[in-house]
């Protein structure tokens, strides 16, 4: 009987031992920062917390990428829109309303290049006096999303990348 | 230094995790909370798959929580007349007492067709239908097997006079949808006709000599028997397996009541939720992303290429019973968002839907095409095998199915255990066979509406049903 307690009382010991090591680590997951595609993400099943990147800047910092406007709360499995705006990298005042965007997003669930799967939906891009409304983005899954921005001007390209929390889990 | 102490941390971790399982399968008379089992993460995932919530709406379908048409399409669901030889019915491939599958590794109407007919159990919560995502509603889903060579062999003319041809369904049919066109004049409304791409059946230019008008009441009265249909499917949710008594017993602390599963089946679930990363694509209530994709397999031998969901796009498009659609009920809202963002067929190139997981014990063989007979057969695949390079593939097989790590065989009869948990308890029996024929207002059939009110309450606020045209 002492001998269950006494297990009792381990097991429950290194239960919490278990839970803090684990909120540890998703406490220190890398969710900002972003221009590096090798970052590490935490695995499925992890809350979806931390904020997301507003700006970031392309390879070589050519281009300079804001987002200007989006939900409080990524909506889980539905559509939802976002404002960019693009800046001159070595001159981030000089917004480049000329740019050429597109958009992709995925999850990469630790992977250091590319994504484990990608976004299933096209987004559309509209673009007025410099903003670009980014509309059609739908994230199926809680956790860090990587938006992957690519920007093509004057024959200079470079890929911007934000990390998008899904949705508040 | 570092490495050491991260060495001793992983160690005394270890060490805690087997001293857990160890208090946890000492029997119940420790009454170690389970909730200790598992990180706060694992906690958080199996949260996600249970309870299931209330049956999303289907904004596509204004008859889909009417009870009236959910008994009709019940009745149609389990008719064999609906068919071009009279032996076909939806029944045929999905059957209750296979979790609403047919036990085939390919689904058999009048003839064998090219892939596994997937279960309809739980069928309400999914965003696309067919292994490709060629609807986007379940009653447009519902219309496409009747016109399908192999599986009912029939045409939405032949339906049409059947229905008016017969008093009873005609009088069911008119009391949810208002009255049936005037079908009577055979030279407007031939006997046979569908749009068809095999131009030697006559059936196409029959259809294309309709005037478009007739075309349209055809397609809406068509469409409508689909709606019905729906209002039943919607109504086949799974009463709750021993996992959903299981997680009730986690939320609650109620450590009595979580030996309800074995440690085996517990084993299996963290490691699901877990380090097997089964959650990447076995997410949520259904134990579905509800999306696509490639896993790698590779073409079998005599088999056809299947394009997977890159052909299904292009067929979703062109439905004119897709949601945005002249026959679907709105037009302009999530259906519009879901066709205009539709990703790149490239893309989707030999990618399938994510299959909903509860039930999966009766529902064997497995895969699109029914390839793996058993469970132990699909989790060797994702844990040894993948695809092989010298394989034939479609596309781009996906990085998920690589992130499942090497999985022992003890594991993988883990992870069978758990999977096992997820079987629910049956139907209520009314909801497993045809009901009584809609014309027979008796006291049986009133009896059977108060069940189906019953029965959808019983699902969640969402899910109650509007008021019983079969009782007036």
């Amino acid at each position: 009987m002492r001998h269950q307690t006494a297990l009792s009382v381990v097991a429950a010991w290194a239960g919490m031992y278990i839970a803090t090591a684990a909120h540890s680590d998703t406490a220190g997951a890398p969710m900002s920062g972003t221009n590096t595609p090798g970052m590490s993400m935490p695995m499925a099943g992890q809350p979806a917390g931390g904020a997301a990147t507003r700006e970031a800047y392309t390879n070589h910092h050519a281009f300079l990428i804001k987002i200007q406007s989006l939900p409080d709360r990524i909506p889980f499995e539905k559509y939802f829109s976002l404002r960019l705006a693009v800046y001159d990298g070595r001159h981030p005042g000089k917004a480049l309303a000329d740019a050429h965007l597109t958009v992709t997003a995925g999850m990469r669930h630790g992977l250091k290049v590319g994504f484990a799967h990608a976004m299933q939906s096209s987004p559309q891009i509209v673009a007025t006096d410099g903003v670009f409304v980014v509309s059609g983005l739908y994230f199926h899954m809680a956790g860090p999303w990587t938006l992957e921005v690519d920007v093509e001007r004057n024959n200079q390209r470079g890929t911007a990348y934000f990390t998008l929390p899904c949705c508040g889990s | 230094m570092h490495g050491h102490r991260h060495g001793l941390a992983i160690g005394v971790l270890a060490l805690a995790h087997a001293t857990v399982w160890g208090a946890a399968q000492a029997g119940a008379a420790n009454r170690v909370d389970d909730r200790f089992l598992y990180t706060p993460e694992e906690l958080a995932a199996i949260y996600r798959h249970s309870p299931l919530p209330a049956v999303p709406p289907d904004p596509t379908n204004a008859y889909a929580e009417n009870a009236g048409a959910a008994r009709l399409g019940q009745f149609l669901f389990f008719d064999s007349h609906l068919s071009a030889n009279g032996r076909v019915a939806c029944a045929t491939c999905h059957q209750p007492d296979r979790a609403f599958t047919d036990g085939r590794k390919l689904a058999r109407g009048i003839a064998v067709g090219t892939r596994n007919a997937p279960s309809l159990l739980d069928v309400a919560f999914n965003h696309w239908f067919f292994w490709d995502g060629r609807a986007d509603s379940l009653w447009s889903q519902a219309l496409q097997p009747f016109e399908n060579p192999r599986e009912a062999g029939t045409d939405r003319l032949h339906i049409a006079h059947l229905i008016d041809g017969d008093p009873a369904l005609r009088g069911a049919y008119g009391r949810i949808f208002g009255p049936l066109p005037d079908l009577h004049d055979r030279e407007r409304f031939p006997a046979h006709a569908r749009p068809d791409r095999n131009p030697r059946l006559g059936l196409e230019r029959a259809w294309v000599g309709m005037a478009p008008a007739d075309r349209a009441a055809v397609n809406r009265l068509y469409s409508n028997l689909a709606k019905a249909i729906e209002a039943y499917e919607r109504e086949l949710i799974d009463p709750g397996s021993a996992f959903d008594r299981y997680v009730a017993a986690l939320r609650s602390g109620d450590s009595t009541q979580q030996n309800v599963l074995s440690p085996v089946a517990k084993r299996g679930l963290k490691l699901f939720v877990g380090a097997g990363n089964c959650e990447l694509c076995h997410a949520g209530p259904t134990f579905s992303d509800g999306q696509f994709h490639n896993l790698g397999l590779p073409v079998l031998d005599g088999e056809a290429a299947d394009t997977g969901r890159a052909g299904g796009l292009g067929l979703l498009r062109a439905d004119p019973f897709n949601g945005t659609g002249a026959f679907s009920d709105e037009r302009d809202g999530a259906a519009r968002s879901r066709i205009a963002y539709l990703p790149a067929p490239a893309s989707q190139l030999g990618a399938f839907k994510t299959p909903d997981l509860r039930n999966v014990a009766l529902t064997s063989p497995y895969m699109h095409d029914g390839r793996f007979a058993t469970l132990a057969a699909v989790l060797e695949f994702y844990a040894q095998s993948k695809a092989a390079s010298h394989a034939r593939l479609v596309g781009q097989p996906e990085t998920t199915a690589a992130l499942v790590p090497h999985l022992s065989e003890r594991q993988r009869a883990e992870l069978v255990a758990f999977l096992r948990t997820l079987t629910s308890a049956p139907l209520p029996d009314w909801l497993t066979r045809a009901p009584p024929r809609p014309w027979l207002r008796s006291r049986r059939l009133r009896r059977q509406a108060m069940k189906a009110a019953e029965w959808t309450t019983q699902r969640g606020p969402g899910s109650g049903r509007n008021s019983l045209p079969l009782g007036k």
